[in-house]
């Protein structure tokens, strides 16, 4: 057996650099999801148009980019596009715009998934009572689709701040990378790791938290 | 008695299915008209098509001098559409409340949405309404919580509430427990008395004896016969005939 001592004082000693790790991956996390809230509901909105083509491009995109592995993708568009393009993005830019991208993918599934599960009754109601077919869907119908998709918003959103790790092959000093520096320092893997796990499992119940009390102050 | 609305030859196809094979019909001011016949005849999408929820492909409707016809919804002006939307309320078979909306919030909403007053204003007005229907005290409550005969009240406080010139009912009762119809076709009635101009598929023959000026029967996409209330005793066509021996 071997006896395996934590010390945890390598940790103490190096936590502001866990926070502002930290503070990185909440930062990118909210901004990739405020994006990819936008953006998925256009996506979700072109992908339902009555129109000819359109919700073709819009399949398009959902398939594409949620099929490319963020890993690659990251990497493709901060590395890629500056010799392809002459583009250049900061890091940061690059990983938020990569992060909202995908899951403005993931999104406008389950966008249309909540709308589509409205009965076609209330938007025929609202239309009847000369409401505009805009007036229709931001006053009657979306609202309604809003209080289904809550929860499997929160899921994407835990994956989110997960994945926001992978930011760091970029060189973004977000939490992961932070603890990776403090390791090749102080050569205490296992206390940095448990203590980035630690972190994540706690954000994680914090937002679920956050989405349940949601949920019910939306209830119907 | 000048015509609200006239149809002329209104057909309408859902792919291979012709559901509306010429349809005529005539409104007048005042008129109520009932529209029955067996499931599957067309009635309800005649009644869609009226307020263009359906787009007929084929025929000619004209409402209080407004002309509208195949096409008239997607290149036509969109004016038009609003005109013919808001003077004309429909009242569905499954009510179509609004259920994260208070049943105030639903009465208000064109009022403010589409004749743009303010809240107040709306309210003012939705109340009066509710208090037609015998639910004022049910402002503040959500959908979910009424009965299926109160919830049916509210939505047609909610279409009365704009002040339509016609009133469209596709089966208004047929969601409801039997001990809840009669509340329902007494608000319908009280509103034919004072005078509202109204089409209303419904199976309630009873509703049709007492209240209908003008019954039509369809089936299979046509008007077989039409008429004042003496058809239901002594109908002229068979297949009239067979379906009130079947109904009655």
């Amino acid at each position: 057996m071997s006896r395996f001592q934590f010390q945890w004082d390598a940790v103490l000693q190096r936590w502001d650099w866990l926070a502002t790790g930290l503070a990185m991956n909440v930062y990118i996390s909210a901004a990739s999801m405020a994006l990819a809230l936008g953006l998925g509901l256009v996506v979700a909105v072109l992908r339902m148009a009555p129109l000819p083509l359109v919700p073709l491009a819009a399949q398009l995109y959902i398939n594409v980019f949620r099929a490319i592995p963020l890993f690659v993708f990251i990497i493709w568009l901060y590395y890629g596009l500056p010799i392809m393009l002459g583009v250049n993005f900061p890091p940061v830019t690059a990983g938020i715009i990569c992060l909202s991208m995908q899951y403005a993918g993931w999104l406008a599934e389950i966008y249309r998934a909540g709308i589509g599960a409205i009965p076609r009754g209330q938007r025929e109601a609202a239309l009847s009572l000369g409401l505009t077919p805009l007036q229709a869907f931001r006053d009657v119908v979306f609202p309604q689709a809003l209080r289904i998709i809550i929860p499997p918003i929160g899921n994407n959103f835990v994956g989110m701040l997960k994945d926001s790790s992978l930011v760091s092959i970029i060189g973004v000093f977000e939490l992961v990378r932070q603890a990776n520096l403090a390791v090749s320092l102080t050569f205490r893997p296992f206390e940095f790791y448990t203590v980035v796990a630690v972190i994540f499992i706690v954000l994680t119940q914090v937002l679920s938290h956050g989405v349940t009390r949601l949920e019910r102050r939306m209830r119907i | 008695m000048e015509d609200i609305l006239q149809v002329e030859n209104l057909h309408k196809r859902f792919g291979e299915l012709h559901v509306l094979r010429g349809v005529d019909l005539r409104v007048r001011q005042g008129e109520h008209v009932v529209i029955f016949g067996p499931s599957g005849s067309g009635k309800s999408t005649l009644l869609r098509c009226l307020n263009l929820l359906e787009e007929p492909q084929q025929g000619r409707l004209v409402f209080l001098g407004r002309e509208y016809g195949p096409g008239a919804r997607g290149d036509g002006p969109r004016a038009d559409l609003r005109f013919l939307r808001t003077q004309i309320g429909m009242v569905f078979q499954q009510f179509n409340l609004f259920p994260h909306l208070s049943v105030l919030d639903n009465v208000t909403l064109a009022l403010r949405r589409v004749k743009g007053l303010s809240r107040s204003e709306a309210e003012e007005l939705a109340l009066a309404q509710l208090r037609a229907v015998g639910l004022a005290d049910k402002a503040r409550a959500y959908p979910s919580t009424l009965s299926g005969g109160q919830q049916q009240r509210v939505a047609i406080a909610r279409a009365l509430v704009m002040q339509p010139r016609l009133m469209l009912f596709d089966e208004p009762t047929s969601a409801l427990d039997p001990e809840l119809v009669g509340e329902v076709l007494g608000v319908m009635e009280r509103l034919a008395e004072q005078g509202m101009t109204m089409v209303v598929v419904t199976h309630e023959m009873g509703f049709a004896r007492r209240v209908g000026d003008q019954l039509v029967f369809m089936d299979h996409g046509v008007v077989v016969e039409s008429g004042g209330p003496e058809i239901l005793q002594h109908p002229a066509n068979p297949r009239t005939q067979a379906f009130l021996r079947a109904v009655l």
